[in-house]
């Protein structure tokens, strides 16, 4: 049985608008093992950003955990304090990578003395950064950029795009993560160069020993990355399963649905397309949050909230067709 | 006859604002974007025109409907030459031929409410007879692309990604247009949404016969709605024939890389194990020498570093350019 990494226990977070909460995640109950990519996907406004900010802390003041924990290897994080949480888990023990690697990197200041920062800080300040430099360039090199000495003295915008997210995985991965959140961080790359990228983080996943949680929209991306799939609709997680297992045999009529819009370069027949729209945040709809767009919902969808239920090894559902 | 054709189009653009070259007295740069493109699009087909960001699709697209002046070349539409075109025959020309544009939300006028958005294009073109028969019209229009009346009172920024985008779609059929140049109509949507405007643009094509220029970077929507695909590598067409060839005996090594990336869902792979083409486009400012996709072509050989390879025919209707196959 291998370690678990993360459990996320009953999470509910609500954001504040015009004095009012609104839930924005619900009932979230997610494991995550040891050396595992959990790929997290979903439609736009279905909260999986917001399931990784809060798992990093870093959501923002009008928004509050309502209720639930997150076990981050034996130790309820939520009950941690910010100074402590900061001293020893975020940017130690769990990194991040963002969507959008122009934002992420510093304009001002060289890559190489990005990097150095980081390793000055994972060596609690005790190296100069001169002895640190042979280090950083190695770093460099090991994400695959070419002549890693000039590239060190180079200021961001003398990177391309493809460039800018290697260096910003090999700085998630400096102080050796046990668990890396990856929010889209190839959507601004070109397909050759996201292929690239993939490759690079699969290789450096082994190498390291990191679980991921892999934020992404894109269902053709984690099929060659992920080795299970939850998928998310209005703020809850709908399915959980093995990949190829969700994609050969999906239980959700969401997931169904969303694998039937799915243009494919196998698939010849009309795209299918899913009736209606993402409920509105502050007007999430009785029961089963899927049950107005749902082609199978029946009188129980619209009373009662499906719960995350076991249905075969390893693959979840929350659907009542399974339970009838 | 060929509703569209581009001959040896030439975009350059010039590149010496740059204080530091003007005092180096260096000359301008040209920075070729589109560099002897030529290529056809039959009435009622869809031209899809694939490439990575900065190999200029975009620039493809604007050219053809004349919105940048190209450097040298010529555009033919229904045969004749769209850059000789007097004021009056682009007028009708821009009837005729409509644009959907990459980003649903910013190219809707936030001023506007949907009815003014749909509408402007009849005003503008003296299509209008009475007020009362135009807001009918502005409904017809939603309802085509699967909106109900009460979104013709709506701003822009009350409408969500998808129903953005069907506005676009609503404005550009508003003329009864030919031809439209489709510029990523799908990036940002999600997926549901996505699949919808696939299957409203593929109706209205068989509809009302239209033709499309469809841009994309998005091969497994290719494969959906084209029937002929280019294939661009830093300002040029590396290869063009049907989608059906190019999906399953492409030629150019770069058709190659591009499509060996695309997995199916269903299909058992990884990208740990997947053999990927190394490198990044090169940039158009410094391109290599010979053939531009040499530096990173498994295949490349003596002569591609130093002779530029022509598009050439494969066989009928199958053209690549590339040394392996001349």
């Amino acid at each position: 049985m291998p370690e678990k990494i993360l459990k996320i226990d009953d999470l509910a977070v609500e954001y504040k608008n015009k004095g009012k909460y609104l839930r924005v995640l619900q009932g979230i109950n997610l494991e995550l093992k040891k050396e595992e990519i959990l790929a997290l996907v979903g439609e736009s406004g279905s909260g999986k950003s917001t399931l990784g900010k809060t798992i990093l802390r870093l959501l923002p003041d009008s928004a509050r955990i309502k209720q639930g924990k997150i076990i981050f290897k034996d130790q309820d994080i939520c009950s941690l304090s910010e100074k402590d949480f900061n001293d020893q888990i975020r940017g130690q023990e769990m990194a991040m990578v963002i969507q959008n690697p122009q934002n992420a990197l510093n304009p001002v200041f060289k890559v190489g003395t990005q990097i150095l920062d980081v390793l000055y800080f994972k060596s609690k300040k005790q190296k100069s950064r001169k002895e640190l430099k042979k280090e950083a360039v190695e770093i460099l090199k090991k994400v695959g950029i070419s002549d890693p000495e000039y590239r060190f003295g180079e200021y961001p915008h003398q990177f391309s795009g493809g460039m800018k997210q290697r260096v910003m995985l090999a700085m998630a991965f400096i102080s050796n993560p046990s668990l890396l959140i990856a929010d889209e961080p190839t959507t601004a790359l070109d397909l050759t160069v996201e292929a690239q990228i993939l490759n690079l983080l699969s290789n450096l996943v082994e190498e390291y020993q990191t679980s991921i949680l892999y934020i992404s929209h894109d269902l053709g991306v984690v099929a060659g990355l992920s080795d299970r799939i939850a998928v998310m609709y209005a703020g809850r997680i709908v399915e959980v399963a093995q990949t190829r297992e969700l994609f050969a045999e999906p239980n959700h009529p969401y997931t169904e649905a969303l694998l039937n819009c799915l243009p494919d370069y196998q698939k010849t027949e009309e795209l299918q397309t899913i009736p209606g729209q993402v409920p509105d945040l502050n007007n999430y709809p009785t029961g089963c949050n899927f049950h107005p767009r749902c082609s199978y919902s029946f009188a129980r969808c619209r009373q009662e909230e499906p719960r995350l239920e076991e249905i075969d090894s390893e693959h979840f559902s929350a659907c009542f067709l399974n339970d009838p | 006859m060929a509703l569209v054709e581009v001959k040896n189009l030439k975009k350059y653009y010039v590149n010496n604002d740059s204080l530091l070259y003007k005092l180096a007295n260096k000359g301008p740069i040209n920075v070729k974007a589109v560099d002897d493109l030529s290529f056809e699009i039959e009435k009622e087909d869809t031209l899809a025109v694939v490439g990575e960001s900065g190999c200029g699709k975009t620039t493809v697209a604007r050219s053809v409907l004349r919105l940048i002046e190209p450097t040298a070349g010529e555009i033919l539409y229904k045969g004749r030459s769209i850059n000789n075109f007097n004021k009056q025959e682009l007028k009708a020309f821009r009837a005729d031929a409509q644009m959907i544009l990459q980003d649903p939300r910013s190219s809707l006028n936030p001023r506007f409410i949907v009815e003014e958005i749909v509408s402007e294009p009849l005003y503008i073109h003296n299509q209008i007879k009475d007020d009362f028969n135009l807001l009918d019209r502005v409904w017809e229009l939603l309802d085509l692309v699967g909106l109900s009346k009460r979104y013709s009172e709506l701003f822009p920024h009350e409408l969500s990604g998808g129903q953005a985008r069907r506005v676009g779609i609503a404005r550009a059929l508003a003329l009864q247009p030919e031809f439209i140049v489709c510029d990523e109509p799908t990036s940002g949507l999600d997926i549901s949404i996505m699949s919808a405007v696939l299957n409203l643009m593929k109706k209205l094509q068989q509809e009302y016969h239209l033709t499309y220029l469809w841009i994309s970077h998005n091969l497994h929507e290719v494969r959906y709605i084209s029937n002929k695909v280019a294939v661009m590598y830093l300002g040029k067409i590396v290869e063009i024939t049907d989608t059906n060839t190019i999906f399953n005996n492409s030629v150019h090594p770069y058709t190659e890389a591009l499509f060996s990336s695309l997995r199916g869902i269903n299909d058992d792979w990884n990208y740990k194990e997947r053999e990927i083409i190394e490198g990044e486009v090169p940039s158009p400012i410094n391109p290599p020498s010979g053939c531009s996709f040499h530096p990173r072509c498994k295949y490349s050989f003596a002569k591609c570093k130093k002779v530029e390879p022509e598009l050439k025919t494969v066989e009928a209707g199958h053209l690549a350019s590339c040394h392996l196959y001349n």
